[in-house]
């Protein structure tokens, strides 16, 4: 940590927390306006103009509610579980670049909280502490449905966790960097999608699958779980859960627009609205998907992870590492 | 890289991840192809060892040497290796199981056993241990059908995790002290390390891995787990087993303590040496008691451990040398013996020692082998395990630890007593009334009458192999 | 080193949950507390990729299927009591010896050269446990314990796959009793248990 004092990184954090709480809020929003529009309907308008307030009104909600435990309950883990959630979807984002280093004179501001200059692994390795919060939250609820959420939460992250990490090492292969900085100032010309088409694919999938939204939300199907691993939950620790998917859906958007689609790089204008475009346009994706596909069935969401994705995904690394050997894009 | 100092192993290897992906696409009538293809890349594997160097040339960044004991332990494991494949067959096809899966496994357990006998390095000792054990472990288990094999399986699994824990707890500590994972540099420092205050340290990682590799070769009193797994296992593994994964254990042992702790050896002598005659004697006197001949003969084996121990603790050139004579002597009364077994397991003849009765008038020849076999472990003259127990007791004497050559002509003498009450109801107890017919597979009979003619060569013509084992143990003690 | 002390105390305490916690899942958790502490003394020695891969590797993957295979089989949080074997004196055993150990080794740390490795911190300072001094040290010296560690793991598949999978003639007939017969006590959840869950009501169309 070069320069940087323990206060300058605190301020830095509480900056990124307090955006990232304001995009869930209104990303919220737009999700259900976006919903509401495929559905033919208008989506909440009741609050504020155009529905804009409804966040607010949630989230006294929220905090107004009985936050209640079952008697059964593994009371520690119980309270712990969404923390975790949300305490590990906030730090995988940390070092999440938001744009290039901005220069003001002799002073530089990295939109970043911190560059420990293999960043991307370090995302993986906190992101992969995420199932935690649903797994345990799951198990120490002690009913049932809370129970087998937990269990298939637990197996579809772990199963396509894999297929995830080989696409994401296939741009390391492509890139020679597991610095995001570096990763996409070598994305000047040619995004990593081009010749990395099937990893931004299967990346894609696996984004969707990793963060348990629709049509691979089986760990709260409300059909047959009543609502998966968060049943027991209300109130705010109920939130906390609701918060962690949403960042770390922008976490994977942010991830995929980085690795594959270039980044903060752009035909013109500042770099960082490009790097938000991407990530709006990633995220409009996921709700697209939610709003056309069903659910996908337990046993066929397992089949594919590993009959399908996995394979695939280590061709396409042998072939990235032949692009590679063959010359690359230098 | 120098790659070419590990050809056979990764022959062998190949050979196994080969058979793991044909597995599924062979059918089971075609399954004896896949054992035919082990057997292939064990003979092809021994080839490739003989081109080895064997000049004592260090190789892989230090990780493996190539000398006179690299060669023959790795020919000695490719021997057994072979000798376990070609009883296996018959053995798997009647029940059913899998072959393609146990001879992959085979074949990466002596990969493992392999790479632990010519370890320069703890690391790679320690990765071929492990390669060994958990290939082992499954090997144990692998009867799915028959409750006893997991039940072997588990217990061989918790045993040997503890012992790689132990082993690596002591590596990790050898480690610290010597700051230096080269097995040809260790002694030295952790000599040094011993005039320190902190010296203690010394001898609680010396105990450790000492521990842990008696745990691995079943030396009393870490032998519990022993008899219940080579009595659950499949019948050619425990073969396997008491042969490879045991020498594999001393081979890790003269590596290890032999050169590696060779500046301390005055202390870890008498330890090694105590615990030989512990071993032997509670073997042989368990032994006594046993009913099932697979649990007799573990006990044995422990027995057995206990002779070779003695010809390490003595931490002479000629004691390792009489070690690795005995280690051969030692695989092929073994096998011969399991070799019998399985013949006579094939058509449902049960595994207790009252099943033996009148075998001599049934099966004479049977009979006659499985009593050779018993007189080589005994040490009757003109068999091969006589002129290993007098190798060991020379060396022991020579060494100045003459109560420890008294020990093993003590226990010989115990053990007369089991291997002749098998005897007695092979040849006097009369036949029983609903007696099968009995018929060795082809693979079967060919492992026996090898084994037959190795018990009785070395007995009779051992100057070849004793010259043999002398070269092999030339640079153990430095 | 005010980090290395606080971090290690933690290190230490999260072993001592390990054993002593009488719930295993509780047990899991106090092992990853344990495993992320080693992975942040890694970072403090530099040793960067290989404290994150711990994390990759230890927290996030194997534990997770600890995890998962314990609240598969002990999905009740109460611990049965009956199943917990009493300690009889290795406990002040355990301690005694730990005690021992680690006072030599302080004795060490203090008095000689005991951490002075001879090998091994090659590359230099700058370079030192980056990916790239890492990955030139697994596949350079270190080639043959790698690729031997790979061949375990795939033997350990193998295995896995031998011994669990496939042959449906075999199912439940050779299996031993008390797996195929799980007592009540194995079995997920008693439905008694399981309360009416509340209907979540929160934005709508969640």
């Amino acid at each position: 940590m070069t320069g940087m004092t323990f206060g300058y990184v605190l301020v830095r954090s509480v900056i990124l927390i307090m955006l990232l709480m304001g995009a869930f809020a209104y990303f919220m929003v737009a999700e259900r306006k976006v919903l509401g529009y495929f559905q033919l309907r208008w989506g909440p308008v009741r609050v504020g103009p155009w529905g804009l307030l409804q966040p607010i009104a949630d989230a006294l909600k929220m905090v107004a509610k009985e936050d209640s435990a079952p008697a059964t309950a593994d009371n520690l883990i119980f309270h712990l579980a969404p923390a975790i959630s949300l305490f590990v979807a906030l730090g995988a984002f940390a070092v999440i670049p938001l744009g290039p280093t901005l220069h003001f004179g002799s002073f530089t501001l990295p939109l970043s909280v911190s560059d420990p200059g293999s960043g991307l692994l370090f995302v993986l390795a906190i992101a992969s502490l995420g199932v935690y919060g649903v797994s345990l939250g799951g198990w120490a609820s002690q009913s049932k449905y809370p129970l087998l959420g937990s269990l298939r939460a637990s197996a579809q992250m772990v199963s396509y966790e894999l297929a995830l990490g080989m696409a994401v090492i296939s741009t390391v292969v492509l890139t020679g960097s597991l610095d995001l900085y570096k990763i996409v100032g070598l994305q000047v010309h040619l995004w990593a999608v081009i010749p990395d088409i099937l990893g931004f694919l299967i990346f894609l999938i696996c984004s969707v699958a990793e963060t348990n939204r629709a049509p691979f939300d089986l760990a709260e199907a409300e059909g047959e779980l009543v609502a998966g691993f968060h049943t027991e939950y209300s109130g705010f620790r109920f939130a906390n859960f609701v918060i962690a998917e949403y960042i770390n859906m922008f976490t994977m958007a942010a991830l995929g627009s980085l690795l594959f689609l270039g980044g903060w790089n752009g035909p013109f204008g500042p770099s960082f609205w490009w790097l938000l475009l991407k990530m709006a346009a990633y995220l409009f994706f996921f709700i697209w998907l939610r709003a056309t596909f069903p659910r996908i069935r337990y046993d066929r969401l397992m089949n594919f992870g590993w009959k399908v994705l996995v394979p695939v995904a280590f061709l396409n690394l042998i072939w990235i590492s032949v692009f590679v050997a063959l010359g690359g894009w230098r | 890289m120098d790659f070419g100092a590990v050809w056979p192993e990764i022959i062998l290897a190949g050979v196994g991840m080969l058979l793991v992906l044909l597995d599924p696409f062979v059918g089971a009538k075609r399954q004896r192809a896949l054992g035919y293809l082990a057997v292939g890349g064990i003979v092809a594997a021994g080839i490739a060892t003989l081109f080895e160097p064997r000049t004592g040339e260090v190789a892989l960044a230090g990780m493996v040497i190539l000398d006179p004991l690299s060669l023959f332990f790795r020919l000695l494991f490719l021997s057994a290796a072979l000798l376990v494949t070609l009883f296996s067959f018959g053995f798997l096809q009647e029940r059913d199981q899998d072959v393609g899966e146990f001879m992959a496994l085979l074949c990466f357990a002596t990969t493992g056993a392999m790479v632990m006998a010519i370890s320069w390095d703890i690391i790679s000792l320690y990765v071929g241990l492990e390669l060994l054990s958990i290939s082992s472990y499954i090997l144990v288990a692998f009867l799915r059908d028959e409750r006893r094999s997991h039940e072997a399986g588990l217990k061989y699994l918790l045993n040997g995790a503890l012992a790689s824990a132990l082993l690596l707890f002591g590596l990790s500590l050898i480690y610290g002290l010597t700051g230096t994972t080269a097995i040809p540099v260790l002694g030295r420092q952790l000599a040094a390390a011993l005039g320190h205050p902190y010296g203690g340290i010394v001898w609680l990682a010396v105990g450790l891995v000492l521990a842990a590799l008696a745990f691995k070769i079943a030396a009393a009193p870490f032998h519990l787990w022993a008899p219940d797994a080579y009595e659950g296992a499949p019948t050619p593994v425990t073969g396997y087993l008491m042969v490879v994964a045991e020498s594999a254990g001393f081979a890790a042992l003269i590596r290890l303590v032999s050169t590696g702790m060779g500046p301390l050896s005055t202390e870890w002598g008498i330890w090694l040496a105590g615990l030989a005659i512990l071993t032997m004697t509670v073997g042989n006197v368990t032994a006594l008691w046993q009913q099932n001949i697979k649990r007799m003969l573990a006990y044995s084996s422990v027995a057995q451990v206990g002779y070779i121990l003695a010809g390490i603790a003595v931490a002479t050139r000629g004691g390792v040398g009489s070690t690795l004579f005995y280690l051969i002597a030692y695989l092929f009364s073994t096998l011969g013996c399991f070799a019998v077994i399985i013949a006579l397991s094939a058509r449902g003849h049960g595994e207790q020692i009252a099943d033996y009765a009148g075998l001599g008038r049934r099966r004479p020849w049977l009979a006659g082998l499985l009593t050779l076999f018993f007189a080589s472990y005994v040490g009757i003259p003109a068999t091969a395990g006589f002129m290993g127990k007098l190798g060991l007791i020379g060396a022991a004497i020579h060494g100045d630890m003459a109560w420890l050559a008294v020990g093993i002509a003590v226990n010989s003498a115990i053990s007369i007593g089991y291997y002749w009450s098998v005897a007695r109801t092979m040849w006097i107890d009369p036949v029983p009334e609903a007696a099968g017919a009995i018929r060795a597979s082809a693979g079967g009979s060919i492992s026996l009458v090898l084994s037959a003619v190795g018990v009785v060569l070395l007995g009779l013509v051992p100057q070849m192999f004793f010259h043999l084992s002398q070269w092999a143990s030339a640079g153990v003690i430095r | 080193m005010i980090t290395f002390f606080i971090v290690a105390a933690v290190a230490v305490a999260a072993a001592i949950g390990v054993i002593a916690a009488r719930n295993a899942v509780h047990s899991v958790l106090w092992l990853v507390v344990h495993l992320c502490s080693l992975a942040v003394l890694y970072m403090t020695l530099h040793a960067e990729f290989l404290g994150l891969v711990q994390i990759l590797i230890y927290a996030g993957a194997v534990m997770i299927l600890f995890l998962f295979v314990l609240s598969l089989l002990s999905a009740r949080s109460a611990p049965n009591a009956a199943a917990w074997e009493q300690p009889r004196g290795q406990t002040g055993l355990a301690i005694a010896a730990a005690a021992v150990v680690a006072a030599l080794v302080l004795v060490g740390a203090a008095v000689g050269n005991i951490a002075a490795p001879t090998q091994g911190a090659a590359g230099g300072a700058a370079a030192f446990g980056t990916v790239q001094t890492f990955g030139q040290a697994l596949f350079g010296p270190y080639l043959l314990p790698f690729e031997g560690t790979a061949l375990a793991l795939l033997t350990a598949i193998v295995g896995a796959v031998a011994l669990s999978a496939g042959h449906d003639d075999a199912a439940g007939r050779g299996l031993p009793a008390t797996v195929a017969a799980e007592p009540a006590d194995g079995a997920p959840i008693d439905v008694s248990h399981a309360a009416p869950a509340e209907p979540v009501a929160t934005g709508g169309d969640r």
